[in-house]
């Protein structure tokens, strides 16, 4: 190797040391306050958009949902009362169970690439949508309405009479598509309380700091929201194989126990 | 001969960040003074220093460690120097410099014992044997745990369909090896009405479509024990849970005895019969040290709810990945939390539970 060239070595790796220590100066503040809300927000939101999955793409547009300690009513965006019509008869344990407070976002359902570029109201502009129809015959072929064919609802049961692209909430009122989980709410209140509260859905970015969770229909399809049935990824190599390719086959003890499903160890 | 001479020993310790290494070698080196008046002239003639390195030896106190580490330093120095002044055979920089970093890191102390500096180090070397081994630029932190957290996990039945996109992104995310195949998730296939807690007719090894009529899942990871086990039966104390409830490997103080491995109930922790895999385009580069860095053959390793991840704030690879929402992860110390709201307000129950482990990893169901 010639001086030149080490030199550049020398160069590069000093460049490098720079990078390291810039790279760890930020950590030496998250590892000195007190408790997880101190983690500075700037590392969170950095490491966020570098992170895996449905952490790369922090959403921009975001509702916030709050949830006063009262019984069963909501305040909804812009401090609105919110009012959840329980289906069941009973005056429930759900609807006064104390709701404790939580405040977080929801990723906004108008702003998804999966949204028509068409509004609506472009073909449904002052009309009601058809009546007595739950299978679309005819129009809307994208859709698959096993939900409304299951529960006996027609487009209308969800969707506003007068404009189609907002959801009517029984009792009057609607609401955008956005804000979804209102109206699912209205029978899936078991179900919005959990996600209300984090045991349902889906959090993102990161379990420290703002708490972003998506909507309803960002996992299920409103029309027909049972999962789908798939192949499941990353199969298990089976023991057998594996320890032989892995040189293993003769370490373990014939008396040793076998785990269920397998070990790979 | 004189390119040999351009790069010297003192040069590459140097020039890989090696403090400790380049003191040592200026112990063992004659006073420069006597050799070269100039600066430069220091560490050029490396010959001819064994007398000086045995002196040093002889009256320096040391602990056995840094004493048998000095004393293959001087080995090593009286090689290179030999080597530096009649070169046999063509050994790349990068070889020799991968070959010292290695010695140094066959001679540094347990994680827990370390200084700040001496953690920077080996970071630091690390960084640099893995830049060497082609493995690009990688980061390697020792983020210690924040106060007033615990991590604890939540996994809900009802929601898991099969899908294993957790263990798909555990395996990116852990710089798991490919060869092997190794996993830290198990997702087991259960039929309904089985014992819930039961898992001997259970199959983590499905490849039909997924979720299955009649089924349900139920996955398996490192449980971060608040009584681990494993722990325990360490003979060399490699192993051990931090502040915040998360049990660790130390992975080059592991001697590979697998006590740990027989110690745990739940199968949670996967030995390295060979050198572990990993394709540099594949790698991932955010490292910890007592997590995803890349760790060697014949020792143990195990899930670390993504430490690289959490004690930065964000979710486990597995609970970001999962499409169904049926891992809640978070701060059992933050009564706000979802993991508390979750222990709260469902039914939970965690496994093996007799045992006495204390599990911080639950079930629950809708």
């Amino acid at each position: 190797m010639t001086s030149r060239a080490y030199a550049g070595v020398v160069v590069l790796w000093v460049v490098a040391a720079a990078l390291a220590v810039a790279w760890r100066l930020p950590r030496a503040e998250i590892a000195g306050p007190n408790g997880a809300d101190a983690l500075p927000t700037e590392i969170r939101e950095q490491d966020a958009a570098a992170s895996l999955g449905t952490g790369d793409t922090l959403p921009t547009d975001l509702a916030a949902v709050t949830i006063e300690p009262v019984q069963g009513e909501w305040r909804g965006p812009g401090e609105r009362d919110f009012y959840v019509a329980l289906r069941t008869g009973s005056e429930g344990s759900y609807r006064y169970r104390p709701f404790g407070r939580a405040v977080f976002d929801v990723t906004l359902r108008l702003d998804e690439s999966t949204m028509s570029q068409e509004p609506c109201t472009s073909c449904h502009q002052g009309q009601e949508p058809a009546r007595g129809r739950a299978d679309g015959e005819g129009v809307h072929q994208n859709i698959q309405p096993l939900h409304p064919a299951q529960t006996g609802a027609q487009c209308r049961t969800c969707h506003d009479d007068d404009d189609v692209s907002r959801l009517g909430l029984e009792g009057g009122g609607t609401v955008s598509l956005d804000h979804a989980y209102r109206l699912c709410a209205q029978c899936h209140f078991r179900q919005v309380e959990s996600w209300a509260y984090g045991a349902h859905g889906k959090r993102l970015v990161g379990w420290s700091g703002r708490r972003v969770v998506v909507g309803c229909a960002d996992c299920h399809d409103p029309h027909r929201p049972a999962t789908e049935t798939r192949p499941p990824m990353a199969g298990l190599s089976l023991p057998g194989a594996l320890n032989a390719e892995a040189g293993g086959a003769g370490a373990h003890g014939e008396g040793e126990a076998e785990p269920p499903g397998g070990r790979n160890d | 001969m004189t390119e040999r001479r351009e790069l010297t020993f003192a040069d590459v310790l140097r020039n890989a960040g090696m403090r400790e290494a380049q003191s040592r070698l200026e112990q063992l080196m004659p006073d420069p003074a006597t050799l070269a008046p100039s600066a430069e002239g220091r560490g050029r003639d490396a010959c001819g220093c064994g007398d000086s390195a045995s002196n040093t030896l002889m009256h320096k106190p040391m602990d056995r460690r840094r004493a048998l580490g000095t004393l293959f330093g001087a080995v090593a120095v009286t090689t290179q120097a030999v080597g530096a002044c009649a070169p046999m055979t063509p050994e790349s920089d990068e070889e020799r410099e991968a070959k010292l970093l290695q010695r140094e890191e066959y001679f540094k102390g347990n994680y827990r014992r370390m200084t700040p500096e001496e953690r920077a180090d080996t970071v630091r070397r690390l960084e640099r044997l893995a830049e060497l081994r082609g493995m690009g630029d990688v980061r390697i932190r020792t983020g210690d745990a924040v106060p007033g957290v615990m991590y604890g996990y939540a996994f809900n039945i009802s929601k898991c369909k099969g899908f294993r996109n957790c263990v798909e992104a555990c395996v990116q995310e852990n710089n798991l090896d490919r060869a092997s195949a190794v996993q830290y998730i198990r997702i087991f296939e259960k039929p309904d009405g089985e014992s819930i807690d039961a898992l001997e007719h259970a199959d983590a090894t499905y490849g039909h479509a997924v979720p299955a009529e009649g089924h349900h899942y139920l996955g398996t990871q490192c449980f971060q024990c608040a009584n681990p086990p494993c722990v325990y039966v360490c003979p060399v104390q490699a192993t051990w849970q931090e502040p915040d409830g998360l049990v660790v490997v130390d992975y080059d103080w592991c001697i590979g005895c697998r006590y740990c491995m027989a110690a745990c109930p739940y199968w949670a922790r996967r030995f390295n019969w060979a050198e572990p895999e990993v394709p540099a385009e594949e790698l991932n580069p955010k490292q910890h040290y007592l997590g995803n860095r890349l760790r060697k053959m014949g020792v143990v390793e195990k899930c670390t709810f993504c430490i690289q991840r959490t004690r930065e704030g964000r979710l486990p690879a597995c609970a970001e990945s999962c499409p169904t929402g049926a891992r809640v992860f978070g701060n059992l110390l933050d009564p706000d939390s979802e993991i508390r709201w979750v222990l709260e307000n469902k039914q939970v129950f965690r496994l093996k539970e007799d045992l006495g482990t204390e599990p911080r990893f639950w079930y629950f169901m809708d």
